[in-house]
């Protein structure tokens, strides 16, 4: 393993190789990833997953990501054009939507850098903040594929190391870039809708109609760095976003909304 | 298109001149172009349209109304989603409690005003996914140093925020009497509006805030007579600035009773230059409402960033994190304030002036007159008076624990509240833009409760 570089997947606390996605020795928190997390700790979740989203994202577009969009069928949105009233109401009620039915399935994948791939599938609690699910890791070098498992709370990360054992630490979205996609994920949810006059008058917009599998769904812009995928009953499918120091857009997918019971470790 | 629409101005200014005598309102010309307005297609003399006995619905009344009009509602529940397009009208219940508009959580706005001089009177509005009345003109452009997803706003100077394009703004609108609740956002919200009034008038369940009047200036805006609790905030004011009072109401059991703030996320911050006078702010430290989204609790009068706002004459009790706060928001310091002659009891500290950690400065913010017995920093009056140097620095503050937050959907609904005097035969009054006269002097503080 010494003879690789440092890769993207969590390591080992003792591992030499600590990379920016490793597992750190602050072990034995107070307040532990199984303990249950309460209302107003996911709220700040919900503001701390944002912020997250706006740091991980800043700078990653140049004037280039301005510019006309083509949509589906040919014709171009102007890049200047505003939302509708409608569609404002549309992108307003998404991450609202997301917190009222209480969870959801994801599919996290991360084009780390030129060599790895992480995915995330995992079952999100979006009323309390945590997830728990699988973290996969990919090489174009030759090493092996990696599997682990990974739970997370609004303050707290955990993953299997080489023996099958939990090592946890704090969430740090602005150290680990792990962090910032677990973060991004808790940030997928609000207690509250945003307001749709702002979002008119900020930089969202509409791109274009698709579908994501066999979904339709209408893009939005949402920000300056984030696409949003929603479907006809106003359910967020599909986010992706672009993070600064990462190989390639950040890409979401969430699957069968409703109510989930995550066990922590 | 223009050509059809200037003999159409010409009519309704016209009309809308003998309303504002009839009316005994004049001084105020009647708006040539009224954000979003659509022409009427007629004169004639101004008209009361009912409803359901000439129109089914509002929107049917509302769509046939020409500048003057009034839409003049029976009791009955409404289920359906209103947009003004047409300048210089009234829409009124004819009674408070049992005219109901309802979104049934599936609409957006009770009323979506985007014409000058619109007033709304005596009704309910309850249950729309984001606002019970809103007024409001054409969208602009983001602010400079607007951060898109609000998490680390560009603007380390704290400078004004203003756009290239400032959209456009209304001109003159009103609500009265009216009872909004449990709405997604806002009960009753100006926005990018000048020259209103909202008066006598009930907000409870609001997960935002109550009452909310937001990028202004002047705002040439009145808020008086109105109870709001329950909510998140009772009265919020973002970038709302100059000529604006918010005065002789009663903000009680929501997490933050008033605040006036600066924040990059709407044009035209900082905020500054409003005046809190009058007010009944008690008990802002309720659990039974929705979570506040900074998750603020226990504030009665929080200015966050704002500068050269007054507080007079308040009585402003049982906050439990405190009764007056005076900090920075995002890069904005609180600057030229003014706390003055307020009663204060009961809080967790009477008077606070605090910043972030690692900012400095803002040393014109002054105390004077008020009745408290805590503060932070101690002895505030003397630290920062208001007819000599300040000697004293922020202080620090810590704010309780929020309680988790209820869904607004289910909030309680509220008791009924006064209907409008002489619903069914006052004359119409336009919503005319005025600069308020409110002479501050007069404002007294209000009886415990």
């Amino acid at each position: 393993m010494k003879d690789h570089p440092p890769t993207p997947t969590f390591r080992h606390p003792k591992s030499a190789e600590i990379g920016a996605f490793a597992v750190s020795e602050r072990r034995g928190s107070r307040e532990g990833v199984g303990r249950r997390v309460g209302r107003r700790a996911g709220r700040r979740a919900v503001i701390i997953g944002v912020a997250a989203l706006a740091v991980l994202v800043a700078g990653a577009c140049s004037k280039g990501d301005d510019a006309a969009t083509p949509n589906a069928a040919g014709t171009t949105v102007p890049a200047t054009s505003k939302l509708t009233q409608e569609q404002a109401a549309e992108l307003s009620q998404v991450l609202f939507k997301n917190f009222d039915s209480g969870g959801a399935t994801v599919d996290v994948v991360v084009p780390y850098n030129s060599t790895a791939t992480f995915t995330i599938h995992a079952e999100v609690d979006f009323k309390d903040s945590k997830g728990r699910g699988t973290l996969d890791t990919t090489f174009t070098d030759g090493r092996p594929p990696e599997h682990q498992e990974i739970a997370w709370t609004d303050k707290q990360a955990a993953i299997t190391d080489s023996d099958g054992k939990w090592q946890q630490r704090l969430l740090e979205p602005t150290r680990y870039p792990v962090d910032q996609v677990l973060a991004l994920v808790n940030g997928l949810a609000s207690e509250t809708r945003d307001n749709p006059a702002l979002l008119r008058q900020g930089p969202s917009q509409f791109l274009r109609t698709e579908t994501v599998g066999t979904t339709p769904v209408d893009v939005y812009r949402y920000g300056e760095r984030t696409t949003w995928f929603v479907d006809d009953a106003g359910a967020l499918v599909r986010l992706t976003a672009e993070i600064p120091s990462f190989g390639g857009p950040v890409s979401i997918d969430l699957r069968s909304p409703g109510t989930r019971s995550v066990d922590l470790p | 298109m223009s050509s059809r629409r200037a003999p159409r101005r010409a009519a309704a200014a016209v009309i809308g001149s003998g309303l504002l005598l009839l009316a005994g309102c004049g001084g105020s010309a009647p708006s040539a172009t009224p954000p979003g307005t659509t022409a009427t297609t007629s004169a004639g003399p101004p008209r009361i349209l009912k409803v359901p006995g000439d129109k089914p619905t509002i929107q049917a009344a509302v769509s046939d109304a020409h500048r003057g009009d009034m839409v003049l509602i029976s009791p009955g529940e409404y289920h359906e989603s209103v947009e003004v397009n047409v300048a210089g009208i009234v829409i009124r219940g004819l009674d408070r409690n049992t005219v109901i508009v309802d979104g049934d959580f599936k609409k957006e706005n009770g009323f979506f005003v985007g014409a000058d001089e619109v007033a709304i009177e005596n009704l309910t509005v309850r249950n729309f996914n984001s606002n019970g009345v809103f007024f409001t003109g054409s969208p602009g452009d983001a602010p400079a140093g607007y951060d898109a997803q609000n998490g680390s706003p560009n603007n380390p100077a704290g400078n004004p925020s203003h756009a290239a394009n400032p959209g456009t703004i209304l001109k003159g609108y009103r609500a009265s009497y009216v009872t909004t609740y449990n709405n997604g956002l806002y009960g009753l919200y100006a926005f990018a509006a000048q020259g209103g009034r909202f008066d006598h008038s009930y907000a409870s369940g609001h997960p935002d805030s109550g009452v909310y009047v937001g990028q202004c200036n002047p705002c040439d805006a009145v808020v008086t007579d109105v109870i709001g609790e329950h909510n998140a905030v009772g009265f919020e004011g973002t970038n709302a600035s100059t000529n604006i009072y918010v005065i002789n109401s009663v903000w009680r059991a929501n997490r933050v009773g008033v605040t006036f703030n600066s924040q990059t996320t709407e044009q035209l911050a900082p905020q500054g230059s409003a005046t809190v006078a009058g007010n009944l702010v008690v008990d802002n430290s309720s659990a039974d409402t929705p979570a506040q989204a900074r998750g603020a609790f226990g504030l009665g009068v929080a200015l966050g960033g704002s500068r050269n706002d007054v507080v007079i004459r308040n009585r402003i009790t049982g906050n439990v994190s405190a009764g007056v706060i005076l900090t920075s928001l995002e890069t904005f310091l609180p600057e030229g304030n003014r706390i003055e002659a307020n009663a204060l009891d009961g809080n967790g500290v009477d008077l606070v002036y605090t910043l972030a950690t690692g900012q400095t400065g803002a040393r014109t913010n002054c105390f004077v007159g008020n009745t408290f017995t805590t503060s932070s920093p101690p002895g505030i009056e003397a630290a920062l008076p208001c007819t000599a140097t300040a000697s004293g620095g922020p202080g620090p503050f810590t704010q309780q624990t929020a309680p988790p937050g209820l869904d607004y959907r289910k909030m309680t609904a509220p008791p009924a509240q006064p209907s409008m005097p002489d619903a069914a035969t006052a004359p119409p009054q336009l919503a005319t833009a005025q600069v308020p006269q409110i002479d501050v002097a007069t404002l007294t503080v209000p009886a415990a409760p």
